[in-house]
């Protein structure tokens, strides 16, 4: 079945195809993309399929050397997998998926020469491969320490970064640019990418632990339990907050850090390593204010601290 | 009675006077408050800057506040229904979080010289040295004004900066105030040396050892380290700044010891940055639907103006903010503390009863320290 375009030779203007290849994301690959054409056949939806699984699934997308040296069907897979990924229906599988492949690029970028490096860049707007203009450095910088604006280099509108720190920066960005542009809005899915998305969800990991909706928990607690149920990435001060109010409430670690296992990017060690830092430090309760201004606070209960929330178990 | 005359007078300034709107007027949220609250109703909507006007002629309300934020329907209720469409940055700089020494005399809430420039002094500090040298903004987008209170607010209004989201707008705070600062990043090993910023760098790294050169000169170096370590540093003065001036910071022995120096560049840091408050005072930076006041309108709270103005050092808001007259009017104050209008200070008073110009028994009044008699 043809579903639009076929692939026509490349032209001079695109940065090569292996270029393409490795950043199906890129302005570059999608002017190729556009230009060229692409037929469903079964070939391509397999290995859509195949990539849209490896990074709901495995949480890894194989690099091109370990999989296939087709680069134009590398790129349409890209496409192929996109259209997969948002039939599934489920944001845990796009938040899967959009960190599966920042992590591929990533991984490409690290062995990546000046010149290539420099062309990714500018396709997110930075135009020199050592500062970063600082609201677009603010859109995409992690929230760790190291990254803080506070800590970097920061003069005349640029923030100073080491190669390391742009590319960690790019996967960032890469992240949110395939994130943000899912799901796809499709009016006549083909049957063969219906049926590839069933497949993936219905392999999907369920939640491992039942999490219980009562009413005796604060509604910005029991908000971001319900989004993490539902396999949605929480920010990191959502995170922060949720692990100090479990642990006040008397969850154990180890309960804790399962309740985790739902998001998008869990590493049972990292996150093992995080609940356990907040309980050694012993962090107190944020108040509701400091709650409200992460913009987490989701009914406004009246009271000062999400630990004096008395339910509404009785009565109601 | 106070509050009629209050407002007679605020009405009768908004006949004469034109405040142009901000730009952008129609998609802002506009609030307005009265004698008993800053903000009585919000969710209005004006189309454009002439219906804004002709309404604060009609009502004359004693606090104007708008939205920093953009909406698609700045009426609309709840918030989520009104569509945020981007905001200004804003910031604001309040005499009393910068804990100035005239407080004892005067108290909170009140005014002086000596706090209103403290407050200048801090708010040139944000614009010139973070917001245009660092943050490089273009100064044509940096619009400041007097609060009509104590103290000064800088609005970034700039395409690029309206879609910062609340976090985003939280790490430029931290970054103003030094908050979450961390030696680590800045103090290194190599070749068995320990190096550090030096005076010249860029960022918070020169800010840091200008700082630290700064309080080496000026003995205040126990703001920051213990007693006995800051005497040593005095004693080898010469040395230690020599080092540091060149980013060689073993002269200052901190080498061996760095870990337990962690807290000592938290304390510069919070020397060193922009006092902003703590964070509900930052609330009106980075949460991005809060309501700030409208530049050139009155200040129910002295009948003063939130006067624009483009040369901050020139700029004395007990003078140039002062709209009303010098017609006396009969007061009864019981007491209060002194302060300067124009050139003439007056106060302070105890059981006072008498004639004081118009412009001083409204700051007085609005105040709540004066009744009419």
């Amino acid at each position: 079945m043809k579903v639009g375009y076929i692939f026509v030779s490349p032209q001079n203007h695109f940065m090569d195809l292996s270029f393409n290849a490795r950043y199906p994301f890129s302005k570059s690959a999608r002017e190729y993309a556009e230009n060229a054409g692409l037929e469903l056949d079964f070939g391509l939806v397999e290995k859509g399929k195949r990539r849209a699984e490896d990074a709901v699934l495995r949480k890894r997308i194989p690099s091109i050397a370990d999989s296939s040296f087709d680069l134009e069907s590398e790129i349409a897979s890209y496409a192929i997998a996109r259209m997969i990924v948002s039939q599934i229906g489920m944001g845990q599988a796009i938040e899967s998926y959009a960190i599966a492949e920042a992590k591929r690029a990533s991984s490409y970028l690290k062995s990546e020469g000046d010149e290539s490096l420099k062309a990714l860049a500018k396709d997110f707007g930075v135009d020199s491969e050592n500062a970063i203009p600082v609201l677009k450095y603010l859109s995409y910088s992690p929230r760790e320490s190291p990254y803080k604006l506070v800590n970097m280099k920061l003069a005349d509108g640029k923030v100073s970064v080491s190669k390391g720190q742009l590319i960690r920066v790019l996967e960032e960005a890469i992240r949110l640019r395939i994130s943000g542009s899912l799901p796809l809005k499709i009016e006549r899915v083909p049957p063969e990418i219906k049926k590839a998305a069933e497949d993936i969800r219905s392999q999907m990991p369920k939640p491992e632990v039942k999490i219980v909706v009562s009413g005796d928990r604060p509604p910005c607690v029991q908000h971001l339990l319900e989004k993490l149920a539902r396999g949605e990435n929480l920010p990191h001060a959502a995170r922060w907050t949720l692990t100090i109010y479990l642990l006040k409430a008397g969850m154990k670690e180890g309960e804790i850090v399962k309740l985790f296992s739902t998001s998008p990017d869990y590493s049972e060690s990292i996150t093992r390593y995080q609940v356990g830092y907040i309980l050694k430090k012993g962090y107190s309760m944020p108040s509701c204010r400091l709650i409200d201004s992460h913009g987490l606070c989701v009914y406004k209960c009246g009271i000062r601290s999400p630990l004096s929330y008395r339910g509404t178990k009785t009565g109601r | 009675m106070e509050e009629g005359f209050v407002r007679a007078r605020f009405s009768n300034y908004y006949s004469r006077a034109y405040p142009s709107p901000p730009p952008s007027a129609s998609s802002r949220e506009w609030g307005f408050g009265g004698w008993e609250k800053k903000i009585e109703s919000r969710h209005s909507r004006f189309n454009s800057g002439e219906e804004l006007v002709a309404y604060l002629r009609r009502n004359a309300p004693l606090y104007v506040s708008y939205s920093s934020a953009y909406y698609e329907f700045p009426d609309a209720r709840p918030m989520e229904r009104k569509n945020w469409l981007g905001a200004d940055l804003i910031f604001d700089i309040d005499a009393d979080q910068l804990n100035p020494p005239c407080i004892e005399k005067h108290g909170k809430g009140w005014v002086c010289d000596t706090c209103l420039g403290m407050a200048k002094n801090e708010t040139i500090k944000l614009v010139e040295e973070f917001l245009l040298g660092e943050f490089g903004f273009n100064r044509d987008n940096l619009h400041l004004n007097f609060s009509g209170n104590r103290g000064y607010h800088i609005h970034v209004i700039d395409d690029e900066v309206k879609p910062l989201t609340s976090p985003q707008r939280r790490e430029i705070t931290d970054y103003i105030t030094g908050k979450g600062l961390e030696g680590k990043y800045f103090f290194f090993e190599r070749g068995g040396r320990w190096e550090g910023p030096k005076k010249s760098d860029s960022g918070w790294g020169g800010r840091l050892a200008r700082g630290f050169i700064e309080m080496v000169k000026g003995k205040k170096l126990e703001r920051i380290l213990k007693p006995s370590t800051s005497k040593r540093f005095y004693k080898n003065e010469s040395e230690v700044i020599a080092g540091v001036e060149r980013g060689n910071w073993d002269v200052v022995g901190l080498g061996s010891s760095h870990k337990s120096y962690e807290d000592t560049w938290e304390r510069l840091g919070q020397e060193l940055g922009v006092k902003l408050g703590d964070n509900i005072d930052q609330n009106v930076t980075f949460d991005t639907s809060k309501l700030i006041r409208m530049p050139d309108s009155l200040h129910g709270e002295t009948g003063l103006l939130a006067k624009r103005t483009s040369s901050l050092e020139k700029f004395d808001p007990l003078k140039d903010s002062v709209v009303f007259g010098k017609s006396p009017i009969k007061l009864k104050i019981e007491k209060a503390p002194e302060i300067r209008i124009w050139d003439e200070t007056f106060g302070p008073y105890e059981n006072f009863e008498g004639e004081l110009p118009e412009a001083v028994a409204v700051y007085l009044i609005c105040k709540r320290r004066a009744k009419l008699v």
